[in-house]
């Protein structure tokens, strides 16, 4: 039973500190799910890194490929709707105990999302300074929430052309 | 199309008590002058003289061909064909009287002669760069045509003709069609010679060297007039981002345009970045504008964007 117990224990705290991984690359274990940690510089002449954080379960971690007609034009950003509050409040939920920090450390997060024909989401991406005091955990926590809560709606004809629907115009968000 | 329609922002702070007529978006943590501003331009408005639009005008036509008068003007016209007014109330230019010469191509019903009106009208009227685009060409002629097809549009630089592929792709929902297709005869009349030798050949389907330069420019000039980010939205979400950030900063969110005088330093930090994500966007697999790249500079899209202004 005390062999029982102490394993329990030590899965517990192998889960926890897990989930409390800093994010870092290559692959970062959360609760439930890996994560895909990538650096990158935005442009060549750059100095600061950022990473790109999203689950090893995305489809399209190489790009969206074209439909059957490879001409169609992408689909128009206002032809796309999606509540950025609601966007705002998991985040906000999820980061609550860190705000400060992530003020002080000057963080800001980018997202793309694709979303389906129906306006679930299919992937989720996230880009963040490399510095990020942001952990596997959280991430991992903003990631469900947003699947389980965010719905985009479209407008116009145009979205029935397209398998994926590119949400790549989401405000920035700044701590 | 415009990025100050649909009342987005280019950032979202969290956690501040920002004015809501002092902070141009809201945040987590942050104070107003914190890092990452930006946000929308101020909403368009009809500054100095310019009137609203009062009104269309479709000439009619000719057995074979047709012909419409698009018109928008500072004083009121009648619509003769009973079109409705473009919802957008500002005119484009600071002509009094612009106007797009339309001709049909013969096998157009009025249907789809009344809805190629109406796209025009909706592309003549948003983002300023359009309403530019508009106004340069106006008094010329352009051929309209409908063709089968899926959801696409071609345009012939060497005759002025536009074709939609479908006739649902010649309506006002489709408006960024023109946008895309306008901005070409703009570089056909920027570099010398036209742009026609750098076009695809429609029977081979092959790319002429430096057909990816015109492509490029054309999704570049789009994505910094409306703030979408259509350029790589078949590139790797890394790639988006990148060029996400760097359309941000030539655009500071979303706020200006870029002014770019040849031999300044902003200038060949612009072209070295744009030759960058030119290679990158040429080598997405799958990419139909895909072709040898050329020298070419983008120079139409330079030209526009030192003349546009983001409140026109």
């Amino acid at each position: 039973m005390k062999k029982a117990i102490f394993l329990l224990l030590v899965i517990c705290v192998y889960f926890k500190s897990s989930a409390q991984s800093k994010l870092t690359p290559w692959h970062i274990k959360g609760l439930n799910q890996t994560f895909d940690v990538k650096k990158f510089k935005m442009l060549p002449t750059d100095t600061q890194s950022f990473i790109s954080v999203y689950s090893s379960n995305n489809k399209y971690i190489n790009g969206i490929p074209y439909s059957g007609n490879p001409h169609l034009l992408p689909i128009g950003k206002n032809d796309i709707h999606v509540d950025t509050s609601a966007i705002k409040r998991i985040i906000a939920g999820a980061l609550v105990t860190k705000t400060k920090d992530l003020k002080n450390n000057r963080e800001k997060m980018d997202i793309i999302l694709y979303f389906n024909k129906d306006g679930k989401i299919i992937d989720a991406y996230f880009f963040l300074k490399a510095n990020t005091i942001i952990n596997a955990g959280e991430m991992e926590e903003i990631d469900k929430r947003f699947k389980e809560n965010i719905r985009a709606t479209f407008t116009g004809k145009a979205y029935l052309q397209y398998d994926v629907i590119n949400y790549n115009t989401a405000p920035s968000i700044v701590f | 199309m415009s990025y100050y329609d649909d009342g987005s922002t280019d950032a979202e702070y969290i956690g501040t008590t920002c004015p809501t007529d002092g902070c141009p978006i809201t945040s987590i943590g942050a104070d107003c002058t914190g890092g990452g501003g930006g946000g929308s331009p101020p909403a368009p408005t009809c500054p100095g003289n310019k009137a609203p639009v009062t009104g269309l005008g479709n000439g009619g036509g000719g057995p074979t061909t047709s012909v419409g008068i698009l018109t928008v003007s500072t004083t009121a016209t009648t619509s003769t064909s009973g079109l409705p007014a473009p919802t957008d109330p500002c005119v484009t230019s600071s002509t009094n009287n612009t106007t797009l010469k339309v001709i049909f191509c013969g096998s157009l019903t009025e249907a789809e002669q009344t809805s190629i009106l109406q796209t025009i009208a909706a592309f003549s009227t948003e983002d300023c760069p359009f309403r530019f685009l508009y106004a340069y060409f106006s008094k010329q002629s352009f051929t309209f045509c409908i063709t089968a097809g899926n959801y696409n549009a071609t345009s012939n630089v060497t005759n002025n003709s536009i074709t939609f592929s479908t006739a649902d792709a010649a309506t006002p929902s489709f408006a960024d069609l023109l946008e895309h297709e306008f901005f070409h005869f703009y570089q056909n009349s920027t570099y010398p010679g036209g742009i026609a030798s750098y076009g695809l050949n429609a029977s081979t389907g092959v790319a002429s060297a430096g057909f990816v330069n015109i492509e490029f420019e054309q999704a570049v000039f789009n994505d910094i007039a409306t703030g979408g980010r259509q350029a790589f939205a078949h590139g790797t979400p890394t790639q988006q981002n990148q060029y996400s950030n760097w359309i941000k900063g030539l655009t500071a969110s979303g706020t200006v345009y870029p002014k770019l005088t040849a031999g300044s330093a902003a200038y060949t930090q612009f072209i070295s970045n744009y030759n960058s994500f030119l290679i990158q966007y040429n080598a997405i697999p799958g990419n139909v504008n895909s072709s040898p790249i050329t020298s070419l500079k983008p120079q139409a899209l330079i030209n526009l964007f030192n003349i546009v202004k983001p409140n026109c």
